[in-house]
């Protein structure tokens, strides 16, 4: 009898080895549901790999500093980098209209794989015809007149929004940035007191002006690789559908798009892939699940309306 | 005889013991300056509480992308979603005694590198205007009223998170 009962308990050992790696690993867990839909993304790019044109690679060093970043650092960058925008471009003072941008914005946001950010996601209009939308790390987001202009109902603007979501949760933004001492800066501890002061303050703060510089730069001027914009383009359909709204919206309003930007115009028409090469792309995830359209609704009809008098 | 006895439950004690000591809750810190501790795993979940930056949280059980926690501070149990904590131990103060017995790798200091004081220098440097940036980080809707606003607009997303 008792050494049944020995040999139950040596048995007992192994399960309680499998229960104790659930609790441990839930780092893990987290990144393979974040890779997931990465691969799912570089599936349909790779499938259209014959357009990406950009090196989408990134340093040793600044994969390293990446991984050690935490979301209150980025929110300081990210609160930099929309202070630079805003240099650019003038806020669009419209209460009515901002307002349900954040609305919208920040519900579809709870169906993105993040969240939840530092001090969350914050959207506001740009003052601007031309057809434009950026984010910072931190949950920033712009988007212009023109880019609301050219969509023709609530759910066309989600996918808007919703790119510019999945450029966060992607974490494309920090891929930009290029200064050297950057990792070395983020790494930097602070003094006893908390204040960092002299030498370490002056040279902090210039590594932290040119990686702002960067993630500016390349979110204004030169825009993130195809391959970013393609991957942020699957992962707004995968907001669209967690969020209920239609699917198809994305597409439409790509098509939207092709219509309004005039071949050689700045802004968006610089940084970002062809629409129709993007619609390409989406299709190739679009026609393998399937799409039901939204329910046509009255209130979503409504608001949209009512917000866009501001417009 | 006794061998036959004494060997095995030895044998499950060496075997058992990296797994006992393992068994003990992970413990994870809340990333974001603020979120909520919910009675079910979904934004749609009852408010039990608010938790802060640097708190700390047991986990007991993990269901998708949310967390059943415990919260050490005011010793309540519920959900918390995954991307609003961090595996790496956040410390507020850098006072010696919070920081003794600490594995040096596992800690995220809070205001290490890129902080408000390295804000206010920059700002001072480059003469940047944050005006706007505070007043856009002032738009918050609660989780509550985003509910509501898919509810009407006859969007409760396919799957509830």
């Amino acid at each position: 009898m008792k050494r049944r009962i020995t040999i139950l308990l040596c048995w007992m050992a192994p399960l309680l080895a499998a229960s104790c790696m659930s609790l441990s690993s839930i780092n893990e867990r987290f990144s393979t549901m974040v890779s997931q839909s990465q691969i799912l993304s570089q599936q349909a790019v790779t499938k259209f790999n014959d357009t990406t044109g950009k090196a989408d690679e990134i340093s040793v060093d600044l994969k390293k500093a990446l991984e050690e970043i935490t979301p209150e650092q980025e929110y300081f960058i990210g609160r930099a980098v929309a202070a630079k925008v805003l240099t650019k471009y003038r806020p669009y003072r419209k209460r009515d209209l901002n307002k349900y941008l954040n609305r919208l914005g920040q519900s579809i946001a709870l169906y993105s794989d993040r969240p939840e950010l530092y001090k969350g996601y914050r959207f506001i209009v740009i003052d601007t015809d031309e057809i434009n939308a950026f984010a910072t790390p931190s949950g920033h987001v712009f988007i212009s007149r023109g880019m609301i202009g050219i969509t023709n109902n609530e759910d066309e603007l989600a996918a808007v929004l919703a790119h510019e979501i999945a450029h966060i949760t992607c974490g494309h933004g920090l891929k930009s940035v290029r200064t050297a001492r950057f990792g070395t800066a983020l790494s930097k501890a602070a003094k006893s007191a908390g204040e960092m002061a002299g030498e370490d303050l002056r040279e902090t703060t210039e590594t932290f002006s040119s990686s702002i510089n960067d993630i500016t730069n390349t979110m204004i001027d030169e825009g993130y690789s195809k391959t970013d914009e393609f991957a942020a383009d699957l992962r707004a359909l995968l907001i669209l559908k967690e969020s209920g709204y239609d699917r198809r919206a994305l597409e439409r309003v790509l098509q939207n798009m092709s219509v309004a930007l005039k071949p050689g115009e700045g802004g968006f028409a610089r940084t970002h892939p062809e629409p129709f090469d993007r619609i390409k792309v989406l299709q190739v995830t679009l026609d393998s699940v399937m799409v039901k359209p939204a329910a046509p609704n009255q209130v979503r009809h409504d608001r949209y309306a009512l917000a866009m008098k501001e417009l | 005889m006794k061998n036959r006895i004494i060997v095995p439950i030895i044998s499950f004690f060496i075997l058992s013991a990296p797994f006992i000591l393992a068994a003990k809750p992970a413990t994870m810190s809340v990333q974001v300056k603020v979120t909520q501790m919910r009675t079910a795993p979904s934004f749609t979940g009852v408010v039990l509480t608010t938790l802060e930056y640097a708190d700390q949280v047991d986990v007991l059980e993990v269901k998708g992308s949310w967390i059943r926690c415990g919260d050490h501070k005011r010793q309540t149990e519920g959900w918390v979603h995954l991307s609003a904590l961090s595996a790496r131990k956040i410390i507020l103060s850098a006072g010696s005694e919070t920081k003794q017995g600490v594995d040096s790798s596992e800690v995220a200091l809070a205001g290490k590198g890129f902080n408000s004081t390295i804000e206010s220098e920059y700002r001072k440097e480059k003469g940047m205007d944050y005006t706007w940036v505070d007043r856009m980080e002032s738009y918050e809707i609660p989780v509550d009223e985003c509910i509501e606003f898919l509810k009407y607009g006859g969007l409760e997303g396919e799957k509830k998170k």
